[in-house]
């Protein structure tokens, strides 16, 4: 199969979709010309013009509103956030506007839109441009939130989530928009709602999300070294939540590290803690482990990775639980 | 005068349906009978009603949480109570109030809780209607409160740069709550924030419904050709920001002097001049009062939501293909 970068597999999802269905456009700052700043939107501008694909002006809460009330007349947006961290300056847009309008409309109304923000560390860019930002979104009803690791997965549930009729927050993460991945040809989509095994095991499960897939992937390497079988689950969608899946694996192995991105304090990881306690609490053998960022605004450059979760921890952890 | 006897009969009616419906409001909530906040927009019916009037067929509009005396006379007035009353058989099932009450069928676009965010929607909505090339425009309403928020400038920037088809109209009745607009900002008239945009703005009597809706018409028949525009209608606040707000920060003499150019009495003037009598104005008071008189009951013999309906989560997801969304 052909491999392409996480950032076309963006890009061929969005073209499809606005092959698609004309009612789909792009916007966001340096969508156009740019094709986005990382990419993601290369040679969409040329494809479908001006009218479908355009830039706004350095105003994230207006353009976000735009959208809001343009996917309200019928239109699907793709509203891209330059940075995730900007999100903060849409915040009511992306939380209190978008996926409200249809309760508060007693269901008339809904509000198809899309927000793509690339977020996550990598870059040395401090902590204004480096966050990951999923675990704000978590207490609005009516979202969504979608944050894929692979360039397969980011192309099928993006295109799922610009057909789905509620606002979705697609969370893309910069780190790894320049890896490959297998991609078919062929169209395919992914639907919300369902989580990935992304390696089988039996001793411990790693819960883990996005860039932290990798590190997982590393360290159960490491730890089948030394005969421990490290069951590697990806999530890839936040709201809905595959709780089935998690609870499944949980069941075979007892044991659980969850690892994301994100500080570990009040942390997505906290959420699927709480899940697993709730639901499946006699099957675990061991007391739950969360990693996550250090509560540390990002430094600038190199000492970045002195904050974040990586292949060590996880190994210290599930080391831990073993015991 | 452009209008006949029998046109300006019609505005006063409006005008005074509109000022009875929010009388009828405020007793209800004097008796305890409602449930939220109630922000009554008494004394500024003119401006309302004339935007009401100048909406062309196609065109869409974005109230304020102020402008029961507009949505008085431009929606269903039993359905609109009902609404009011928290209702299932309200325009949005009793869901929104009329905080943010919407409705497609009326092409009315939902108040806004959060003042600002609106207007970017509303620029959103307005692009839209040119892309579907629809011969149609929004009237975008805010208060002069609001014209401090970001999303304002950004909103009305957006609307500029994508040549939309919008007027905002700001209903400048002089207060944010308690801050008078002398305070707000360092400028006279609102409308002259336009030119910052290369946009069109002008500053109107809010207290004459004749000048608000021909203002409004002319500002419609050029945001439909892509032209948008700034109008603001100086007006006045007569009572507290909500009900229940004593309002002492206003100087008495001068709330006293400003209520005396009343937009009704103004007509009312008017109308005798052209030959109208007390018996035709008085029967106009008889009917408007038994239509509101008849939407509340209706309202309140309507049912209220149940707890099904209440946690019913197709009004929250439109989409639900798998997955745990709770």
């Amino acid at each position: 199969m052909r491999e392409i970068a996480f950032s076309q597999a963006i890009m061929e999802a969005q073209m499809e979709e606005m092959q698609r269905d004309s009612n789909v456009f792009l916007i966001g700052e340096d969508v156009a010309k740019m094709g986005s700043a990382f990419g993601q939107s290369a040679g969409l501008y040329e494809k479908f013009g001006s009218k479908r694909v355009f830039n706004m002006p350095v105003a994230e809460s207006g353009y976000v509103n735009f959208g809001v009330g343009a996917a309200m007349a019928g239109k699907r947006p793709i509203v891209e956030m330059q940075f995730a961290d900007f999100i903060v300056l849409a915040f009511d847009a992306v939380g209190n506007q978008g996926p409200k309008q249809r309760y508060m409309s007693g269901g008339e109304l809904s509000v198809p839109m899309t927000v793509r923000a690339p977020q996550g560390a990598g870059f040395g860019a401090a902590a204004q441009h480096s966050q990951c930002v999923e675990a704000w979104f978590m207490n609005f009803p009516g979202l969504k939130i979608v944050m894929p690791s692979t360039p397969y997965d980011g192309k099928g549930l993006l295109k799922t989530a610009i057909r789905d009729n509620d606002t979705v927050l697609f969370l893309e993460h910069k780190a790894l928009l320049s890896i490959k991945g297998e991609v078919p040809e062929e169209e395919y989509t992914i639907p919300l709602g369902e989580g990935k095994i992304v390696r089988d095991g039996t001793d411990v499960t790693i819960i883990a999300l996005q860039a932290q897939v990798y590190q997982a992937l590393e360290a159960a390497e490491e730890l089948a070294k030394e005969g421990i079988s490290a069951e590697i689950i990806d999530p890839r969608t936040l709201i809905p939540l595959d709780k089935k899946l998690i609870g499944e694996s949980v069941k075979k192995t007892g044991r659980v590290v969850i690892v994301h991105e994100a500080p570990k304090r009040g942390g997505f990881g906290s959420e699927i803690s709480a899940v697993i306690a709730e639901n499946f609490f006699d099957s675990l053998r061991a007391p739950i482990i969360r990693i996550g960022a250090a509560n540390i605004p990002l430094p600038f450059g190199m000492p970045e990775q002195y904050c974040l979760p990586n292949k060590n921890s996880i190994v210290q952890s599930v080391k831990e639980l073993l015991k | 005068m452009n209008y006949s006897k029998n046109e300006l009969l019609g505005f006063y009616e409006q005008l005074v349906q509109g000022r009875r419906y929010e009388e009828k409001i405020l007793g209800y909530v004097n008796e305890g009978k409602l449930q939220g906040f109630f922000h009554l927009g008494i004394g500024q019916e003119a401006a309302q009603v004339g935007v009401v009037n100048a909406l062309g067929h196609n065109d869409y509009l974005v109230p304020t949480h102020r402008f029961h005396p507009g949505l008085a006379n431009k929606l269903d007035l039993k359905t609109l109570t009902a609404e009011l009353l928290g209702r299932s058989n309200g325009y949005n099932k009793g869901k929104a109030f009329t905080f943010h009450i919407s409705s497609k069928k009326e092409r009315l676009l939902p108040v806004n809780g959060m003042l600002g965010a609106g207007i970017p929607e509303a620029v959103g909505y307005a692009w839209a209607l040119k892309m579907d090339e629809k011969d149609a425009a929004v009237v975008c309403v805010l208060g002069d409160g609001t014209t401090s928020e970001g999303n304002v400038h950004e909103g009305m920037n957006i609307a500029a740069i994508l040549d939309a088809p919008i007027v905002f109209f700001i209903e400048n009745n002089g207060w944010a709550i308690s801050n008078p607009v002398s305070e707000q900002t360092k400028i006279e008239d609102l409308s002259t924030r336009a030119i910052a945009y290369g946009m069109p703005g002008v500053t109107i009597d809010g207290n004459d419904v004749i000048t608000v809706k021909e203002t409004l018409e002319k500002a419609l028949a050029e945001a439909r050709k892509g032209r948008p525009s700034i109008v603001e209608a100086k007006t006045y606040r007569w009572r507290g920001h909500f009900e229940g707000d004593p309002g002492f920060y206003r100087d008495p003499q001068e709330h006293e002097e400003a209520m005396k150019d009343d937009c009704i009495k103004r007509l009312e003037k008017i109308l005798y001049g052209q030959g109208a009598t007390d018996k035709e104005l008085a029967e106009i008071e008889v009917r408007v009062q038994q239509r509101i008189d008849e939407a509340f009951a209706y309202a309140e013999k309507s049912p209220l939501p149940t707890v099904e309906e209440t946690l019913d989560y197709d009004q929250v997801y439109a989409t639900n293909l798998g997955g745990d969304l709770l």
